[in-house]
């Protein structure tokens, strides 16, 4: 399962770049990888899941034009934080996900933004920018419950034929 | 009384051959119409006649046409399959075509450089909407190296930041952290291009007594070591004087549309510094 998630991951962070060039939506980041991230620390823990920031990260900072290890410092930086906000919320409930893949989404924005003047690269930011990125953080909070439930129920459809097909062997 | 009998039944078949022989010889004259009695006769039948066949030919349409349902729904999958079958075959010679416009295009364009190139597809792009960069299906092996430039058909792409053996990442000339040295075609003044959007570039360091107006066309200087002198860049589209600013704020569109991106031309043309570096490594 932790494999599929990180191949899932994968193939969303290749066809990203493709797919928003066809719907011009650059700057407006539904970020599968951040909803990843939280399931992985929910029901992997803290290891699992910080190495899949760290790839992830990685991944992005190799086809990404910008600078190599800006995002997979950004990434490990939202891993940081989402590890200590799961302190204070359930990440097991519906509420206690989407206020936490919000906030990560919206701490992305924050610190790129941060990163980007520390490391000084001209990017402009406008308020389309700060739009973009509380709707990118509102959809993927949204979307968090929905994707938590898929990947539960593709984990029982995994066990149970692991299960059945060590019970046929036996 | 069967004597009666028999008397009667010859004087019925006496009357009807009679009538008959009146009938023949009425007609005997070459009258072609229907005498008045033929008419009665025909007024009374013929709705009948076309009642019965009204209803035959009802009867035998619906007999046909249910036997033409029967096949109806095959052959209309069938025809549906084909339809199918001829808009991909179409949509292919399409792209075929748009494809060979390009590279005929490209090709055109290949002509007038004096350097070799290496055409590339462009296989990926971006995924963080923050840069602008593609990655293409040429690497080291193909010969590619550091800091060779990119083209198109329209002009100047960006410049090769990354290669490995069989891919490469292009930084574009939009992104913000590209810098290309460029010239008015018009008029020799300098400056450099960077990159502020997709649809949109600056145009720096232009001094306030440079001689630049509204659709000059920008062309690389060949000064910054990377790109050949002469290759189009963009158009220019704004120019303001800003007052107490010592250059002019300039506006570029370039000529590359950058969201249509996909077959490209690597100039083999090495840039000192990256070769030397390569000889001391």
């Amino acid at each position: 399962m932790y494999l599929l998630l990180w191949f899932a991951s994968l193939f969303f962070v290749l066809i990203k770049g493709n797919l928003f060039n066809h719907v011009r939506l650059s700057l407006f980041d539904v970020d599968l990888v951040i909803i990843i991230m939280t399931y992985l620390l929910v029901f992997y823990g803290e290891t699992g899941s910080g190495i899949f920031a760290l790839s992830q990260g990685l991944l992005v900072d190799v086809f990404s034009g910008g600078l190599l290890g800006l995002f997979t410092l950004l990434y490990l930086s939202v891993f940081l934080c989402m590890n200590l906000g799961s302190r204070f919320l359930d990440l097991r409930s519906a509420r206690g996900q989407i206020i936490i893949i919000s906030l990560a989404v919206l701490l992305k924005g924050i610190l790129l933004f941060t990163f980007l003047n520390i490391f000084s690269l001209e990017i402009h930011i406008s308020y389309i920018v700060l739009w973009a990125f509380a709707a990118s953080a509102a959809c993927s909070g949204l979307l968090g419950p929905f994707v938590f439930y898929l990947l539960n129920q593709l984990k029982y459809f995994l066990i149970k034929d692991l299960r059945e097909a060590s019970e046929s062997q036996i | 009384m069967p004597k009666l009998k028999r008397f009667t039944t010859v004087w019925i078949w006496i009357i009807f051959i009679f009538l008959t022989l009146l009938l023949l010889s009425s007609n005997l004259g070459g009258k072609g119409s229907w005498n008045p009695a033929e008419q009665i006769i025909i007024e009374v039948t013929a709705p009948f006649q076309k009642l019965i066949k009204g209803t035959i030919n009802i009867i035998e349409d619906i007999w046909l046409k249910y036997f033409d349902l029967v096949n109806v729904h095959d052959e209309n999958a069938r025809l549906m399959r084909e339809i199918e079958a001829l808009r991909i075959e179409n949509s292919r010679y399409q792209e075929t075509l748009a494809t060979q416009e390009r590279l005929q295009k490209l090709l055109q364009f290949k002509e007038t450089i004096n350097w070799p190139v290496v055409a590339a597809q462009v296989i990926g792009r971006d995924p963080t909407g923050w840069f602008q960069s593609v990655i293409i299906d040429k690497g080291k092996n193909s010969g590619l190296k550091v800091n060779m430039p990119v083209v198109n058909a329209d002009g100047v792409v960006g410049r090769l930041v990354s290669v490995s053996p069989h891919y490469s990442k292009v930084l574009l000339i939009i992104d913000q952290n590209s810098a290309v040295d460029c010239i008015i075609q018009r008029s020799r003044d300098e400056g450099i291009v960077k990159g502020l959007s997709e649809k949109l570039c600056e145009l720096d360091y232009m001094l306030k007594t440079s001689d630049v107006v509204v659709g000059d066309k920008v062309v690389t200087s060949g000064l910054g070591r990377v790109y050949p002198k002469g290759l189009p860049v963009g158009e220019v589209l704004e120019v303001v004087n800003i007052p107490g600013e010592l250059f002019k704020d300039i506006k570029v569109r370039p000529m590359v549309d950058f969201s249509k991106l996909e077959e490209l031309l690597v100039i083999l043309k090495e840039d000192p510094l990256v070769s030397q570096q390569e000889e001391k490594d």
